[in-house]
């Protein structure tokens, strides 16, 4: 079943200081397929993130379609948006992005709290905090933490709302690969445990990953790689080449 | 030059924080110049009780020197924060620390430049201005303010000081930092705050002892050494409360499951935690600034309306003539009067003894005042007993008020005086005894009130008016208690003349003067006329107000900065955090009133704290008000009421004002 579908998606901005437009998005064009593992890569520039903010319902696109399990986002008012980016979507950021002002345990509630869905909160975080191998941590501050400790607890705030997609945005770009490297294995239990996660990153080894690569380059889906049954190391060497076409610029 | 360049370079950069830093300059220069134009006028030398004020402007002088040095510190450390950054890069680039020394001695000089001509022009400006008020507060018709080059001199000296010392905390800076160091000083982690016990308990401590004290004062002359005590005492456990009480409460609130983790709390209350950490002085220091404001306006304000009341009690008529019996009478001070033009009514007189200091037991007895003698200073440890006494005899009471009294041989009438007429049973008076000159006497009535007799003293000895059966009682007791030698050139008994007089101030001078002249030189008179009384009440309680109002424009000058460094320093902060909680799925509206109960709450608790101050503080507030012979009416609430809505008013007009600045920092939710 298609969870999310993006059809000609377009977007441009106002640059602040001339009246020019810049075209981010040209005509962006995907679907992914329920318990997914998808990764988009490209260089700085190309609009991977434009796209991300675009599926997180954190920008509007100025032209095309966005549909999540058939809902078209445009159709929903800016309050609703907030709900639904609360009950639908997991996100989990390079700079992980917590509150330094709650507590391990705090940060990982708070989109229970936002939606008045703190009723069973213990167990969830309990089964979470295990998976993700942060028990001893939940009533330290984010500030006492390591990177790789602190995207763990930015992954199970994330997941406590069992959100249909996953959103990452280079989420090992601020690790060593020590860390980056459990951080992905974890995206790899989770996907086994039929997670759909899509994953924006400019790292081969991150999105070696995923069972698809999407390219992007100006604006544009270049070129996709399906895994299906490479090894990880093969995928690698496979994504390798890609770019290097990318790079290239032969099409 | 180059060094020139960079100053100001850098000054222009960080224009944000450089502004408000100047202003708050030149305001200081401004009001301390104002100060100095005061001491030194001879406007304030001309005032009636010219010492008093200038004592007064001196200690506030001060007050507003020390004042002048905090904010100017307070404000450049956060222009220190932003420069340097920027001295850290000068530094990497290769910029010695000499050089750095250097460019901010540059930029020192050139803020003191512009402070300095700013604040002193405004300065003189304000003080014209000023100068047309205090002339309407005192019902004088000019007043003498002109430049004065020695209060010139002292202010620039002064600044001159004041930004040195900036220059140090930047040298200081620069040698304890490293480069690196100095580069990256505007990052820096705040830790999650620990329960100070210990300041917790020290705090509620002062904070009970401090309310008790102010509470339980006795006396006016013990309440200006008790309110300086208790002043100190709550600075104390404000600060103290500030640190610990808040975040000992929200660690509460955030133990409290059902209540902290409700999407309108959780941010807010865990957000506080962290806030309070970092503004616990700076919110203390406001609430303590609008206690002082509220405190200093209440009193002086009070003074300043209340005077009417006490003249008009002191007086029951325009004009009271106290001389020695038979010296004067009613014809030959209606022909002085009309020899100045002047017309007189409502004539009547009183006969009653000279005055005398007693001292009156716990057991009712009256004994005479001795000066000097051991006697004195027993009666000095318990000095509530000290009494003016007079005396009357029954025959001149009844011809005053118009009654049929009786009394028996042994049995007298009193009449007690104080200067807090709202308050009389503060004051012991004899209600079934007395012990007069070794003879005891039943007290047959304690009068409330004689017609004709003023209903207030403006001493703070309480009087005691004795009315006793007979001519020759009266002589006798009243001789065991007037002092021999005030009797030399006096008669024991005293004629008392009321009466209101019409004509121009000019004429009641000289009708007062020639009258005095009629009289033996060395005779024990005096002359009151409550014309001029109010003009010599306003001039005194007018300097008061005026000095009050000064120091309220001071404070919450000191107020609104500390407010709008907050907003500043807040909104930086912020910013990050809101653009997480958008990303968790935070709407904007909910992170807006987020943001406001966060900013009501720091905004709000200030406010509330210093009127809990103010409302503890009324019991003290009304004996200080004694100490100046002022009773507290109930004219005082209304004072306090105008005074906190001012206040409030005012405060919620500098929040406004600045809270566009935090708005305009974390602008990424408006877009």
């Amino acid at each position: 079943m298609t969870l999310l579908s993006v059809n000609h998606l377009k977007k441009e901005y106002k640059s602040k200081r001339s009246s020019q437009k810049v075209e981010a998005l040209r005509d962006i064009d995907f679907q992914v397929e329920e318990g997914e593992f998808i990764a988009i890569m490209g260089e700085s520039g190309s609009g991977k993130s434009t796209l991300l903010n675009c599926i997180a319902t954190l920008d509007r696109p100025t032209a095309g379609q966005i549909q999540i399990q058939g809902r078209d986002l445009a159709a929903f008012k800016d309050k609703d948006l907030a709900s639904f980016r609360r009950e639908h979507l997991g996100f989990v950021f390079q700079e992980f992005n917590l509150l330094d002002t709650l507590s391990v345990k705090d940060n990982i509630y708070l989109p229970l709290v936002l939606s008045k869905k703190t009723q069973g909160k213990e167990e969830k975080l309990a089964k979470l905090a295990i998976r993700l191998g942060i028990e001893n941590l939940l009533d330290k501050y984010p500030y006492e933490l390591s990177g790789g400790q602190q995207q763990r607890v930015a992954i199970a705030r994330a997941l406590i709302t069992n959100p249909e997609i996953l959103l990452c945005d280079e989420p090992t770009g601020a690790l060593d690969s020590k860390n980056a490297s459990e951080i992905l294995n974890l995206f790899d239990a989770c996907h086994q445990n039929g997670q759909t996660i899509l994953m924006v990153t400019h790292s081969p080894l991150s999105a070696s990953h995923a069972k698809r690569v999407l390219f992007i380059k100006d604006g544009m889906v270049f070129h996709q790689i399906y895994r299906g049954d490479k090894s990880e190391q093969e995928m690698l060497v496979a994504i390798n080449d890609a770019m290097t076409n990318l790079l290239g610029g032969q099409s | 030059m180059f060094h020139l360049k960079l100053a100001l370079d850098s000054l222009k950069k960080n224009s944000s924080t450089y502004i408000p830093f100047l202003l708050a300059s030149a305001t200081a220069v401004a009001l301390n110049f104002l100060f100095q134009l005061l001491i030194y006028s001879k406007g304030v030398k001309d005032l009636s009780m010219a010492e008093v004020v200038i004592l007064l402007l001196v200690l506030g002088q001060i007050v507003i020197g020390i004042l002048s040095v905090v904010i100017l510190i307070y404000t450049y450390s956060f222009l220190k924060k932003g420069k340097q950054k920027e001295f850290g890069l000068y530094s990497i680039l290769g910029l010695k620390k000499s050089d750095l020394v250097k460019i901010s001695l540059i930029q020192q000089l050139f803020s003191f430049f512009i402070a300095i001509v700013l604040g002193l022009v405004t300065g003189f400006i304000f003080a014209k201005l000023m100068i047309l008020l205090l002339i309407h507060l005192i019902d004088g018709t000019t007043f003498n303010l002109a430049f004065s080059w020695k209060a010139l001199f002292f202010t620039v000296l002064f600044f001159l000081v004041a930004f040195l010392i900036l220059a140090v905390i930047d040298a200081v800076s620069f040698y304890k930092t490293n480069t690196l160091a100095l580069f990256q000083s505007e990052k820096k982690a705040s830790t999650a705050p620990k329960n100070r016990w210990v300041l917790f308990v020290i705090g509620l401590a002062s904070l009970i002892v401090g309310y008790w004290l102010s509470l339980t004062v006795p006396g006016p002359v013990d309440a200006i050494l008790r309110f300086f005590l208790a002043a100190l005492l709550i600075i104390i456990a404000t600060y103290f409360l500030f640190i610990a009480g808040s975040t000992l409460l929200l660690k509460m609130l955030q133990k409290r499951e059902s209540y902290y983790y409700k999407s309108q709390h959780f941010i807010t209350v865990s957000n506080m935690l962290f806030r309070m950490k970092q503004n616990a002085v700076g919110l203390a220091s406001i609430a303590l600034l609008s206690t002082m404001t509220l405190v200093v306006t209440v009193t002086t304000a009070s003074m300043f309306l209340g005077k009417t009341d006490v003249a008009n009690r002191m007086l029951p008529r325009e004009t009271t003539v106290s001389v020695s019996e038979n010296l004067l009478s009613k014809e030959k001070i209606e022909e002085t009067a009309k020899k100045h033009h002047l017309s007189t009514d409502s004539f009547y007189t009183i006969r009653a003894s000279s005055k005398a200091v007693a001292y009156l037991s716990k057991d009712n007895e009256l004994t005479r005042w001795r000066y000097g003698s051991e006697s004195e200073k027993k009666q000095k440890k318990t000095r509530p007993g000290e009494r003016n006494v007079q005396f009357m005899t029954l025959k001149d009471y009844n011809d005053l008020t118009h009654r049929k009294a009786t009394l028996d041989k042994n049995e007298v009438l009193i009449y007690s005086l104080t200067n807090d007429p709202g308050n009389k049973k503060a004051i012991l008076t004899p209600t079934k005894n007395v012990r007069l000159n070794s003879k005891d006497y039943k007290v047959k009535e304690n009068i409330s009130s004689i017609p004709g007799i003023p209903s207030m003293t403006s001493q703070l000895m309480p009087s005691l008016f004795i009315v006793m059966p007979d001519e020759k009682t009266t002589e006798h007791t009243a001789e065991h208690y007037v002092l021999a030698d005030d009797l030399e050139n006096n008669s024991l008994m005293m004629d008392t003349f009321y009466f209101n007089l019409e004509g121009k101030f000019d004429d009641k001078n000289a009708f007062l003067d020639d009258l005095e002249q009629s009289l033996p030189s060395n005779s024990d008179s005096s002359l009151m006329n409550k014309t001029i009384l109010k003009k010599l009440m306003n001039a005194f309680y007018g300097g008061f107000f005026f000095i009050g109002i000064l120091f309220s424009i001071s404070f919450m000058f000191v107020t609104g900065l500390m407010v709008y460094y907050k907003q500043i320093s807040e909104g930086k902060a912020d910013k990050a955090q809101f653009d997480i909680l958008q990303k968790v799925g935070m709407s904007k509206p909910e992170i807006k009133k987020t943001i406001h109960s966060q900013i009501s709450w720091l905004f709000g608790l200030p406010v509330i704290v210093s009127i809990i101050h103010l409302s503890f503080s009324i019991v003290m507030i009304q004996k200080l008000l004694l100490a100046f012979a002022i009773p507290m009416s109930s004219s005082v609430y209304i004072i306090m009421a105008v005074t906190v809505f001012l206040m409030v008013m005012i405060y919620l007009f500098i929040y406004q004002l600045t809270s566009k600045t935090y708005f305009k920092q974390v602008a990424s939710l408006n877009n």
